[in-house]
């Protein structure tokens, strides 16, 4: 497949417009989020999103880029039901957001979102309960690498470790689509190096990981796909490789230039 | 799904309510016992220590009526909180993203909020019977006779109540304590709305809509709706012969119970439209 | 995790990394490979990535799949001692060319040599 994509690489280079799209032909079937004219504004004049096409394959590591107020947590919302579009949609894995993709669907929100007076275990019985695609086994194996005992309260943890048990308990799923916002900002380099070894040994053919950062210099070796979100609209869907090979230079240097103020 | 709802939603929230109660219920005793003694009652030309003993009575009595109005008001204030806490706050990111309809987060949170301010209630009767229980027991004016006595009047009381009469009413108090919830749930879920302030305006919302549906209510009673439903009230009670409850409310308990059932529909399809499709989280 | 430069396609990086490892020897021939998912938890690189430079090195004979063992270190020894020739020949050209630089020339540059060769036992 890569062969074949090495000499697209050209040809899609020149294409014209603002989507520039680096390698990765369409595999329809290995489709799992398609966005579609996807327009969000909030109020009379706020435009969080306009016009934003992506399709995103299974199997994929996806990086959100972009600064604060690209429109990355707006898509991340609506990806999520947790924000209605004004015009267009989010489709996954076929479904408009709702319970159905909700089942498939892990996400890991910027904020703690966990009950702060719970037990792991409580937690751990929670997620079982409601995700039929939980692995509690999965949860109990990383709790213990990391010496966290079921019957240590949220309350009492460092922010850290209660953001390393967030991430477990959403790793632990077996999704189909994996969203994280900023998963590694505000985060120690060790925890760092942690979450992303996580990403990578989480990783299966059939899954996407969509990362949502504006640390990139972190998680760009971890990336196959980069998207690049500007003020609203996607002005780069590329592999990053390919954007390496094409620009010379790193995701993040590239990144800079972009969104040179 | 429902069911997993609502017990984990009882289970994350059943711990303060019960305190109040248990609460309510010492103090009940407490009260009740020191009322009852002779020991803490007044004797003329009595010593200090029977003052203090005095004044510790009238304290444990104060102490229980106080418990009785934190109990009351207490209830709805922390229910309150929680519900805003589980949907709009932080949590709510865990709360909206689990694989539920909104009708099904909503009613799993409405049926536990029902079900304590029942329990409250019934808590709050409880621990009066229980106060003057061990006032009468205590001062020992009243003798086992009498006591029985009491006992055989109440039954025949009861005997003689009207049962529909009863059920009505209680189906009403019911509706009612729905109504409340609903309101809890329909000004919060307006509240959020706002990008600041949030909690203020969910208050403010409250204060209107109670007024809003009192105006309207008030409006709709005293004229037009109020009269033709009396003079339709064979007819109607045809239409909706089997559901039994509806038949009573428009014969018995009027307008009122109609106008509060249909708050109550407002309010709740109110809710599900702004939190399906007008989710705020910040 | 392996030291990788973000300037550069990683791919081509890990392949040139194993390359080196094959030529030295560092993987014997018929050697098995660790399988993707555990040389890209090593490496702290994306599974899709290191599988790409596993195909290269597919495609430049390096490696090969192995009905049962998996991808292993190609038996050709042959054709290891020819890239190791032929990076042999990389590196010197680029050394020679910047001796050239820094403006020595040919008879300088082989006592040169030789005298480091000798010291660096």
């Amino acid at each position: 497949m890569y062969e074949e994509v090495n000499d697209q690489i050209n040809e899609y280079a020149n294409e014209p417009g603002q989507n520039q799209v680096y390698e990765y032909p369409n595999e329809p079937e290995r489709e799992l989020v398609r966005v579609n004219d996807l327009t969000k504004v909030y109020g009379k004049r706020t435009v969080a999103l306009e016009g934003v096409n992506l399709t995103i394959p299974r199997g994929r590591i996806v990086g959100l880029l972009g600064p604060n107020g690209s429109g990355k947590t707006t898509l991340i919302k609506i990806m999520n039901g947790l924000l209605s579009p004004t015009r267009g949609n989010v489709w996954i894995n076929g479904s408009l957001p709702g319970p159905a993709t909700k089942a498939t669907v892990s996400y890991l929100p910027e904020r703690n979102a966990l009950d702060l007076s719970m037990r792991v275990e409580e937690l751990l019985d929670f997620f079982g309960d409601f995700y039929a695609d939980f692995s509690r086994e999965r949860a109990g194996e990383m709790l213990r690498s990391l010496n966290i005992s079921p019957k240590d309260r949220l309350k009492s943890m460092s922010k850290g470790t209660r953001e390393k048990v967030q991430l477990i308990l959403v790793m632990s799923r077996e999704a189909d689509l994996y969203i994280l916002d900023e998963p590694i900002a505000g985060v120690d380099p060790a925890a760092r190096d942690y979450i992303i070894r996580t990403i990578i040994g989480n990783y299966n053919s059939n899954a996407t990981v969509l990362l949502s950062t504006h640390l990139i210099t972190d998680i760009e070796n971890v990336l196959d796909e980069v998207i690049f979100l500007k003020e609203g609209h996607v002005v780069l869907q590329s592999s990053a490789d390919a954007l390496r090979e094409q620009q010379g230079k790193s995701v993040d240097a590239y990144f800079r230039e972009v969104f040179a103020c | 799904m429902l069911g997993k709802l609502i017990r984990h939603e009882w289970r994350s929230m059943w711990r303060i309510p019960t305190l109040l109660i248990a609460g309510l219920f010492a103090a009940a005793v407490l009260s009740g016992v020191t009322s009852g003694s002779s020991v803490f009652r007044y004797v003329s030309g009595g010593t200090a220590e029977n003052e203090i003993l005095q004044i510790l009575n009238a304290i444990l009595v104060v102490t229980f009526f106080l418990m009785l109005a934190a109990c009351s008001m207490g209830i709805f204030l922390y229910l309150s909180v929680h519900f805003y806490r589980k949907m709009y706050s932080d949590e709510g990111y865990l709360t909206h993203t689990l694989p539920v309809t909104v009708h099904q987060i909503l009613i799993s949170k409405i049926i536990v909020m029902v079900c304590w301010i029942l329990l409250n209630a019934l808590a709050v009767l409880a621990s009066g019977v229980v106060f003057g229980g061990l006032v009468i027991w205590g001062s020992g004016q009243v003798s086992p006779e009498e006591l029985a006595q009491i006992a055989e009047t109440i039954g025949e009381v009861l005997s003689h109540i009207d049962w529909t009469e009863m059920a009505t009413l209680l189906l009403s108090a019911l509706l009612g304590i729905l109504y409340s919830v609903l309101m809890i749930v329909g000004a919060m879920s307006l509240g959020q709305l706002a990008s600041r302030h949030r909690i203020l305006l969910s208050v403010v919302a409250y204060f209107g809509i109670s007024t809003l549906f009192s105006s309207i209510a008030n409006a709709v009673q005293m004229h037009w709706l109020g009269d033709w439903i009396l003079s339709n009230v064979g007819i109607l009670s045809g239409v909706t012969g089997p559901l039994l409850a509806f038949n009573m409310m428009l014969g018995i308990a009027g307008t009122g119970s109609l106008m509060m059932l249909l708050g109550c529909v407002v309010l709740y399809m109110g809710s599900v439209y702004i939190n399906s499709r007008r989710l705020n989280l910040e | 995790m392996w030291k990788l430069d973000a300037d550069r396609p990683i791919y081509m990086q890990i392949v040139e990394r194993i390359e080196k490892q094959i030529i030295s020897g560092a993987y014997g021939s018929g050697d098995r490979i660790p399988s993707v998912r555990e040389l890209a938890a090593q490496a702290g690189v994306n599974p899709n990535t290191m599988q790409r430079a596993m195909t290269e090195l597919e495609r430049k004979g390096l490696i090969a799949g192995h009905r049962t063992r998996g991808r292993v270190v190609t038996e050709d020894r042959e054709m290891i001692e020819e890239r190791r020739g032929y990076m042999a020949k990389e590196m010197i050209r680029e050394f020679l060319w910047q001796m050239r630089e820094l403006g020595f020339d040919k008879e300088e540059i082989l006592p040169l040599l030789r005298q480091e060769v000798t010291d660096d036992v």
